[in-house]
């Protein structure tokens, strides 16, 4: 027995997370119930850190740190070179890949970031989120 | 259940029929380029490889490749082989799963043989990057990155490793210099290698003075792809058909981490968990240790790939497998040498061959035939990976003395 609907969702899984970041918030997910409690990214039915199912949207801090970087030299078609690319560190845990709004030489790993949205840095075909903004890392002062 | 019989070698484990594979014929081709079609290099090698192993294309009753990459022109490329070939092997599969790819057909393989469903599996894999340009390349690696997530961003696979340098040199405080000697190894041994296609003695600073690729990666720390094919016969029995020594299949192991190109989300970006996973299974299997293997060959694409595979097996702690490459440790005739045949770096590197490339690496220095042989090796482990090491497969070799 499941209290989970067997139908298929009408939309997609994630669709959330496009309408918030749309408002400026960055909504994740949660472990929740019996457990483990951890925030994870990307938003899944199923948590990736113990596998439990009762999962659930979290509004999370966009603060975070940069947990490593790198510029790209070569990039694909569609982005400009030299492209700064990174994965931030968020506060609440999970780590994102992102594009970071800096000069690389600006940057070194624990800067303190911000995700927000933004453009795509390049020409990737979203399909139905084109409409979205994507994400970007930009340095903020340390508190 | 666990399973009470690991850690005790095969051959020993008593009330269990398993027959054991062996390595009875291998052949390979490399080179930037070759203006034949996919089909024919792959015909060549299978050919070359059963007459290795003195057998004959109707003695196939396994066949298992690597699917040709996407832009490769034939699909359905098993099937045309096996008409080609005359043969009508029940047991034929093609597998793709990125880098691994040729390291599950492999291990398919070997478990039909050790089951008692095959006794002459051809395993074979072909690769031709000359047929794509850069900008198709890049627009290929994007839709390995999750679509939705990853790949507005950008990204690229040296991206992702030069990612995974940073920490390493971060969180170990490893020397940049060091890792970077890792690559001056292996294309200064790939200049032994008369099958190399990028061997030439390099030191680390001229690795180091290279264009950056992805900061802090430099040209000559990334693979460079190449044309290639590779065919293996896998045996039921060691055979008596074969001129050479019979090199047996003794350990298979596979590991897979919860992740996806970015790291595991409970650890460090610097580490890969599925080679621990991977190595061990392959270990246990042999009922052998780290310790007592002679040589490694690794998929390792990338230098600090190679250092953390040393540590991930136990032979070195965290950030020490740079600094033990530059104390020599890891050379042809150091106590753990990695990477004789010069591996990704500096053999060329095309993926869906590259795993057949290392066994067969492996089986030369076990036939004591490599060019640049590691003195009486009797036992020899080889991996694959795909991803950012999400995947890994690894395998023990040996002959039996």
């Amino acid at each position: 027995m499941s209290d989970r609907s067997p139908a298929l969702p009408d939309e997609r899984y994630t669709r959330r997370f496009w309408t918030a970041l749309a408002d400026g918030r960055l909504l994740l997910h949660r472990c929740a119930g019996a457990g483990c409690g951890q925030a994870f990214f990307p938003p899944g039915p199923v948590c990736p850190h113990c596998g439990g199912r009762d999962v659930d949207w979290t509004a999370v801090d966009p603060g975070g740190k940069l947990y490593s970087f790198t510029r790209q030299h070569v990039t694909p078609p569609g982005f400009d070179a030299p492209l700064v690319v990174g994965l931030t560190e968020l506060a609440a845990g999970p780590r994102l890949l992102t594009p970071i709004a800096a000069d690389y030489g600006a940057l070194t790993v624990g800067t303190p970031v911000e995700v927000v949205p933004a453009a795509p840095p390049g020409e990737v075909d979203r399909g139905d989120l084109a409409d979205y903004p994507y994400f970007e890392a930009v340095p903020v002062e340390p508190e | 259940m666990p399973d009470l019989l690991d850690g005790w070698p095969r051959s020993r484990r008593r009330g269990h029929t398993v027959t054991d594979a062996y390595i009875t014929g291998v052949s390979s081709t490399l080179d930037r380029e070759y203006d034949l079609p996919e089909r024919d290099l792959a015909l060549h090698a299978i050919l070359q490889a059963l007459d290795g192993a003195g057998a004959e294309p109707t003695d196939i009753d396994g066949l298992y490749l690597p699917k040709p990459r996407p832009w490769a022109e034939q699909g359905f490329f098993s099937t045309l082989v096996s008409d080609r070939l005359g043969v009508a092997p029940d047991r034929r599969l093609e597998v793709y799963t990125g880098g691994t790819s040729g390291g599950n057909a492999f291990h398919a393989a070997v478990g039909d043989v050790r089951a008692g469903r095959v006794e002459t599996a051809v395993v074979a894999a072909v690769e031709r990057n000359s047929t794509i340009d850069t900008a198709d390349y890049f627009e290929y690696i994007l839709d390995i990155f999750d679509r939705e997530f990853q790949a507005p961003a950008g990204p690229s696979v040296p991206g992702i490793y030069a990612q995974s340098l940073q920490r390493y040199c971060h969180e170990f405080d490893a020397d940049r210099e060091a890792v970077a000697a890792i690559a001056a190894k292996n294309r200064s041994n790939a200049a032994g290698n008369p099958a190399a296609v990028f061997g030439e003695e390099l030191t680390a600073a001229a690795v180091l003075d290279s264009r950056p690729i992805a900061d802090p990666l430099r040209l000559l720390e990334c693979p460079t792809p190449c044309d290639g094919a590779a065919a293996l016969v896998l045996t039921a029995g060691a055979g008596g058909g074969s001129s050479t020594a019979p090199v047996r299949v003794s350990g298979v192991g596979a590991g897979h981490a919860t992740s996806h190109l970015l790291g595991v989300r409970d650890g460090s970006l610097a580490r890969f968990p599925a080679v621990g996973t991977a190595t061990e299974g392959a270990l246990a299997d042999a009922g052998t240790s780290a310790d007592a293997v002679d040589v490694f060959e690794p998929y390792a694409p990338f230098p600090h790939v190679e250092a953390v595979i040393t540590e991930e097996l136990g032979l070195y702690e965290p950030g020490d497998g740079a600094a033990a490459c530059v104390r020599g440790e890891t050379a042809v005739d150091g106590p753990h040498p990695v990477s004789p045949s010069g591996g990704c770096l500096g053999r060329g590197h095309p993926a869906m061959v590259t795993p057949l490339l290392n066994y067969i690496a492996a089986v030369g220095q076990l036939r004591g035939e490599a060019p640049i042989q590691v003195p009486g090796a009797e036992r020899a482990l080889t991996t694959s990976e795909h991803g950012h090491v999400d995947g890994v497969t690894a395998t023990v070799l040996e002959v039996d003395g």
